[in-house]
């Protein structure tokens, strides 16, 4: 791994960030409604100029937006991710608060999505066009179609109405209370979300599988005499989990960017929830900052993805 | 004995409607040291008759449906995967036509070379010895410092030299080329050529060299098998081949070689008609819509391989009578 190679990455990901925080406040600023009138309602109407002026000065409302927008990125930088204007916690520590609750329920999805997509997808390659990959290519589509939100559905449904099990109705628990309940708490989340990438992962694996099995350096390494098993775990695996890595890069991002819908059905205090909760109260810094802060880790997970890549596929680098 | 006997083998695509044969009855032996050269057009199945004897048939469609090979006398058709995977490499190895995608392109060059060694039980630290001997025997120069390189950081002649290291590492009785020379530059097939030829020289091993190009074979081999519609036509040592051949369509390939001495405004000689098609054989001879000499029998019957002095070929027609 060449240093160039990193510092391109590098300077790639720091750039799609300020583009990140360049729209974020744009899009922020064009919806109508300030933080008076989200803080106010229709009072706002009411305050006089005096009192108008006042308030905008104590948000910064009052200075051009240039410098609203680098007063930001500035305060961001130190660390400083602005304050909830209702609670007067620090956008910070909510969003320290969501994180862990996001990132393992990310971690989670995706170790079943891989755990049930990477052997199913082999599994059905070297069954090419017999009744094992046909099934396996039917649970794949079926998962990639169903809409997430529709398993969790049917998961709680199924599981709370007819056998009263719904351990999330308690309200969420940190695994360091009490991981037992946690994990209960995380397990339908996790499979609604990891049904979807096993399906995507599966089919991913399997094509890319198939295709790999085909190259000439496949025959190459079975006219060397090596072994059926070791042509197919060392020359073929490696070469197919080049664009299954890809793909579960990119997945995880949009894990970890919270998953809104199934955070509101679980009723699991996460990313997704901070954001969709902060927008439907006007809550501009909230919204602001942790979309920027998930932007950024989107960018480091893809950012990790690259460096992986050059590990995995030499010629990465060259390109 | 020959070190390879290749006896009446038959390799078809098979499918459930049933199997067509795309090489038919193929009779080739060669001796221990011999240099035995293939030749014919794309798709007259000189591949597909040597990858059947490394078992390297894309199987399914692909399968031996009749015959036998004999390498050093034991059969290898029907043999078991873990039979083939012990002879595969150690005894009979295979260079192939493109060596840019002939090497695992994640896997550094020297691991690809041991690999193919640790696979027949040699030791690590002795297969890594061996590995800097074989690059340096093919004329690589930094044997240790190629070794850990990747496939995409050498040029093509220095892939397709990799491959032959690589070939050579278990020091086996027959080595296989598969038109190693088609995807590289003249420069490059001539030093290819030079270094199979010193190779051959100073380790007697035996070569079976398939090319589309008579030029080749000529600085090449001993003995030349012509290859047409998955039938081997004819065979001969190569002096008389090439002064006497015995089968029209070895007579006609020779005549499409442009020659320097050629008159620059005749036009290029070619063969008519194009090749056939495995699902569609022409009864009788398979070469005979395109033959000039050919005669009614030609239609209905394939002809045996009959032998005339050094050679044997399949022909209706005597040389004496083509006019």
């Amino acid at each position: 791994m060449t240093r160039r190679f990193f510092l391109k990455r590098l300077g790639g990901a720091l750039l799609t960030l300020f583009g990140v925080a360049v729209f974020v406040f744009v899009v922020l600023r064009l919806i109508p409604g300030d933080e008076i009138t989200a803080m106010l309602g229709i009072e706002s109407g009411t305050l006089t100029e005096v009192q108008r002026r006042a308030l905008e000065s104590y948000f910064g409302l009052d200075e051009p937006p240039i410098s609203q927008f680098f007063g930001w990125l500035g305060n961001v930088m130190t660390g400083n991710l602005g304050y909830s204007m209702r609670s007067g916690v620090s956008v910070a520590s909510l969003i320290a608060d969501a994180l862990p609750v996001t990132i393992e329920l990310a971690v989670l999805s995706m170790l079943f999505g891989i755990v049930i997509g990477v052997p199913t997808g082999i599994f059905a390659a070297t069954r090419q066009g017999k009744a094992p990959d046909v099934v396996a290519q039917s649970f794949g589509l079926i998962g990639l179609a169903i809409p997430n939100f529709v398993i969790g559905t049917f998961l709680i449904t199924i599981t709370a109405s007819q056998f009263g099990y719904f351990p999330n109705a308690a309200g969420y628990v940190p695994p360091w209370e009490d991981l037992g309940l946690n994990l209960q708490q995380m397990l339908f989340p996790a499979i609604s979300l990891g049904i979807v990438l096993a399906g995507s992962i599966m089919r991913t694996m399997r094509s890319a599988f198939l295709e790999v099995s085909t190259e000439p350096f496949v025959r190459t390494a079975r006219g060397k005499g090596l072994s059926r098993r070791r042509v197919k775990w060392v020359v073929i695996f490696r070469n197919a989990s080049i664009p299954v890595l890809t793909i579960t890069g990119i997945q995880f991002g949009y894990l970890l960017g919270g998953t809104v819908v199934i955070e509101q059905i679980f009723a699991l205090p996460g990313l997704g929830r901070l954001v969709l909760t902060a927008i439907n109260q006007r809550e501009l810094a909230v919204v602001q900052s942790t979309v920027l802060v998930i932007a950024a880790m989107f960018v480091i997970i893809n950012l990790l993805v690259d460096l992986l890549y050059a590990r995995i596929d030499p010629r990465i680098e060259i390109q | 004995m020959a070190l390879l006997e290749v006896q009446d083998l038959t390799t078809s695509i098979v499918r459930r409607s049933g199997s067509v044969p795309i090489i038919r009855n193929v009779n080739l032996n060669v001796d221990k040291g011999e240099t035995l050269g293939i030749v014919g057009e794309s798709g007259s199945g000189k591949s597909v008759t040597m990858l059947s004897v490394m078992g390297l048939i894309p199987s399914p469609p692909l399968a031996i449906t009749d015959g036998a090979i004999r390498l050093k006398g034991r059969d290898l058709v029907g043999a078991d995967e873990k039979t083939m995977q012990a002879v595969r490499g150690a005894d009979m190895a295979m260079v192939y036509q493109d060596p840019m995608v002939s090497l695992n392109p994640v896997m550094r060059i020297g691991r690809q070379i041991e690999e193919g060694m640790t696979a027949h039980h040699v030791g690590k630290n002795e297969a890594q010895q061996r590995t800097l001997e074989v690059l340096g025997e093919v004329g690589i120069p930094d044997p240790p410092r190629v070794r850990d390189l990747y496939p995409h950081e050498l040029s093509g002649g220095m892939r397709q030299r990799v491959m032959i290291a690589s070939a050579l590492a278990l020091s086996p009785d027959l080595l296989i080329f598969d038109e190693p020379t088609t995807a590289l530059d003249v420069t490059i097939q001539q030093q290819i050529l030079y270094l199979v030829r010193e190779l051959q020289r100073s380790t007697g091993v035996a070569v079976v060299w398939i090319t589309h190009d008579l030029g080749v074979l000529a600085r090449l081999v001993d003995r030349v098998a012509v290859m047409y519609g998955g039938r081997v036509v004819e065979v001969d040592d190569i002096e008389p081949l090439f002064s006497e051949p015995r089968h029209p369509y070895t007579e006609a390939l020779m005549a499409s070689v442009p020659g320097m001495h050629d008159d620059e405004r005749a036009p290029l000689r070619q063969i008519p008609g194009s090749p056939p098609d495995v699902n569609h054989m022409p009864p009788g001879c398979p070469f005979q819509p395109r033959c000039e000499f050919a005669i009614e029998r030609c239609t209905r019957e394939m002809p045996p391989m009959l032998s005339h002095g050094t050679g044997e070929s399949a022909c209706w027609v005597p040389r004496e009578e083509w006019k």
